[in-house]
């Protein structure tokens, strides 16, 4: 039950010192007020030279089991209060971003960023767009008024490099059949198979937020490593960001099992041309090479729909966009009667066909 | 004196009782159209008609064998005149000595000898049973023949009446066999058409025609569409509900496997053994049974029948 005082910092336009926000279509940083832009290394002279003058100011409020922290802004220079994992938010006055500065230094760093790609308005449509295709989305769930907030977060990921190697055997069968007279026969020859191999993997992603599923955070998955940068926190301005809450070695054991699997079914498909398989003994191990942290953009959408909240997400740098959709269970009724006195009708039809033919 | 006229006189009535019957045959010339007066194209089947022995058809009984006597065939001939007057079939018993090997050749003679002579002239397709009684020692054989509406009646009763008169036909009691044959051809009549025969014809030349398969009636196929509307929509509200859950959870990285660095060191496939099982198919010919069906003489003409050796 903390709050702590901290600093804030705003990415301020190197020409005018207006807030000035990452524009994902040009990769770069353009100013609303004097229209300038700028790259990346133009940024980091600035960022780089305020990051170091900032201190935090700790302070310590009680209020229920959460630590709250709070920051000044830099435009306007009032209060925000945020909690411990938010890396960059919003003031809630002046509507500028503000970089947490501090929650991105030291152990919680991240080493990459991919930068947003995709704008806040593909995300809406990509959202509006859901019914398309689907017959039982409840009719005015995509309306415009159900999305209730579109954030653009930079989710903390972790990265794991394993070296995995793969033993497995058992017995494979292949079976042949022919027909003499009217005795069928039935030939079936027996194998031992055996595969072993070793692998590498590389970026193995695993959401360090326990305040995100990790199920959606996986199914937007993948994205493109080739567009990895290195960290700058000029990426985060425009955009929420978090910070992981769960460490890298608590998180192994779950890209590890990933990984084992992996290993597993390709040693398996390896075993091919038989009818079956029976695999008896498996031994797989991995190590772990490597393991870096990231902050991987993503569109957040939460819908409200009959009281009810529903997370969807969209890749930020390819546009991936995944969630569930409620049933709408009238339509669910109606067309599963519907198909049913359908094809009883199709089929009594092709019958009587059949017959009169 | 009285005792010589006596004794005569048992003399004469045992010989009356006792001879034998002799049986007149004719010659087929051009003149008498080859002996035969049934519609058939006899130019192509002189061989069979030529061989065929030419007989009043009026007798009914031609015993070639010798193995009835005049009375018995007396005797016979009475039930054969009142079968033919009950049901208008012709009624013929040959007897005959002749070296036939083959089943096939038996059928064929009685057939002939029904078909190239007037047995059955006055019905349309001259209908009748012939009995045949070869004697020949080295392949004793008995075989029944039917023609025309006869095999309506009797078809499914062959083996039937051929197994009942086998006793009597092998234990040479030739009286009581024919007899026997006579008065199950009677009763068999009397039960009218069997039931399998119902619908059943014939065609021109006497062949039976099975009955045209009747339109069955429509039956809607409830199960089956319950049955098909259950797997069609189960997939059809299976893929749609699926299409609403988009998030899954992951529990591979095939993704993120780095395809160039998988080395096998290991990769061997040894064979151990073979086992070989069969099972016999069992051959669904379906149950619906074959129905019944015509063979023709050397004549054209239809004709069931069947046969016994003994």
């Amino acid at each position: 039950m903390s709050n702590t005082k901290g600093e804030a910092m705003g990415t301020k336009c190197p020409a005018c010192g207006a807030s000035i926000d990452f524009d994902p279509k040009a990769s770069k940083w353009k100013c609303k007020y004097c229209f300038s832009e700028f790259t990346l290394e133009e940024m980091e002279k600035v960022t780089s030279g305020s990051a170091s003058e900032e201190k935090n100011k700790k302070k310590e409020v009680t209020k229920e089991n959460v630590d709250y922290y709070t920051y000044n802004c830099q435009s306007c220079g009032a209060e925000i209060i945020a909690d411990n994992e938010t890396a960059a938010t919003f003031c809630v006055y002046c509507g500028n971003t503000t970089i947490l500065r501090n929650k991105l230094d030291g152990d919680f760093k991240p080493d990459y960023v991919i930068p947003f790609k995709t704008e806040k308005k593909e995300a809406e449509e990509a959202f509006k767009s859901l019914s398309k295709g689907r017959m039982f989305v409840p009719k005015d769930f995509t309306k415009q008024e159900n999305i209730e907030k579109i954030r653009g977060i930079y989710i903390p990921f972790w990265l794991y490099d394993f070296d995995a190697f793969g033993d497995i055997s058992g017995t494979a069968t292949k079976i042949q059949s022919w027909t003499t007279g009217n005795t069928q026969y039935t030939k079936t020859d027996y194998y031992n198979v055996e595969r072993a191999a070793s692998m590498s993997f590389s970026k193995v992603p695993v959401d360090g937020s326990t305040r995100f599923d990790n199920d959606i955070m996986d199914t937007i998955q993948p994205y493109n490593y080739n567009e990895l940068q290195k960290y700058n926190h000029a990426y985060l301005s425009g955009f929420y960001a978090e910070r992981y809450d769960q460490d890298k070695d608590e998180l192994q054991n779950i890209s590890e099992g990933r990984v084992k699997k992996s290993v597993e079914m390709e040693l398996e498909n390896d075993i091919k041309g038989y009818a079956t398989k029976n695999i008896k003994q498996k031994n797989i191990n991995s190590k772990l090479t490597n393991v870096k942290y990231a902050l991987l953009p993503v569109w957040m959408v939460n819908v409200k729909y009959k009281d009810k909240q529903y997370l969807f997400a969209m890749n930020g740098q390819n546009g991936k966009f995944i969630g569930d959709i409620p049933l709408d269970k009238t339509k669910v009724t109606i067309y599963t009667i519907l198909c049913f006195v359908i094809i009883a009708l199709i089929v009594l039809g092709i019958s009587y066909l059949i017959f009169k033919l | 004196m009285k005792k010589i006229l006596y004794c005569l006189l048992t003399l004469l009535l045992f010989f009356s009782f006792n001879v034998n019957a002799s049986t007149n045959t004719y010659e087929r010339t051009e003149e008498n159209n080859y002996g035969v007066k049934k519609e058939t194209d006899y130019h192509n089947r002189l061989n069979s008609i030529m061989k065929t022995k030419y007989v009043d058809a009026s007798e009914k009984i031609y015993d070639f064998s010798d193995i009835l006597t005049e009375s018995e065939e007396q005797e016979l001939k009475l039930l054969i005149d009142a079968y033919y007057k009950k049901t208008g079939f012709d009624l013929v018993i040959v007897t005959d000595n002749v070296p036939y090997t083959d089943d096939k050749e038996n059928e064929e003679y009685a057939d002939d000898f029904y078909d190239y002579n007037d047995f059955g002239l006055d019905t349309k397709h001259y209908d009748g049973v012939i009995l045949f009684r070869n004697t020949y020692e080295a392949n004793p054989y008995y075989t029944m023949e039917l023609t025309g509406n006869a095999q309506l009646y009797y078809t499914p009763k062959i083996d039937d009446i051929l197994d009942t008169i086998y006793d009597e036909i092998k234990g040479k009691q030739y009286l009581n066999g024919f007899k026997h044959f006579i008065s199950l051809l009677d009763s068999f009549y009397e039960s009218g058409i069997p039931s399998e025969m119902e619908g059943y014809t014939l065609d021109d030349k006497g062949h039976l025609v099975p009955p045209p398969k009747e339109p069955e009636e429509y039956k809607v196929p409830t199960i089956l569409m319950i049955i098909s509307a259950v797997i069609g929509t189960s997939i059809f509200t299976g893929v749609n509900v699926n299409k609403n859950k988009m998030v899954k959870h992951a529990y591979e990285a095939n993704t993120f496997m780095d395809q160039s660095t998988v080395n096998y060191t290991k990769r061997t496939d040894t064979f151990i053994n073979s086992v070989v099982t069969h099972h016999t198919i069992s051959s669904d010919s379906g149950g619906s049974g074959g129905g019944f069906s015509s063979h023709s003489g050397s004549s054209g003409f239809g004709h069931t029948g069947g046969g016994r050796h003994g």
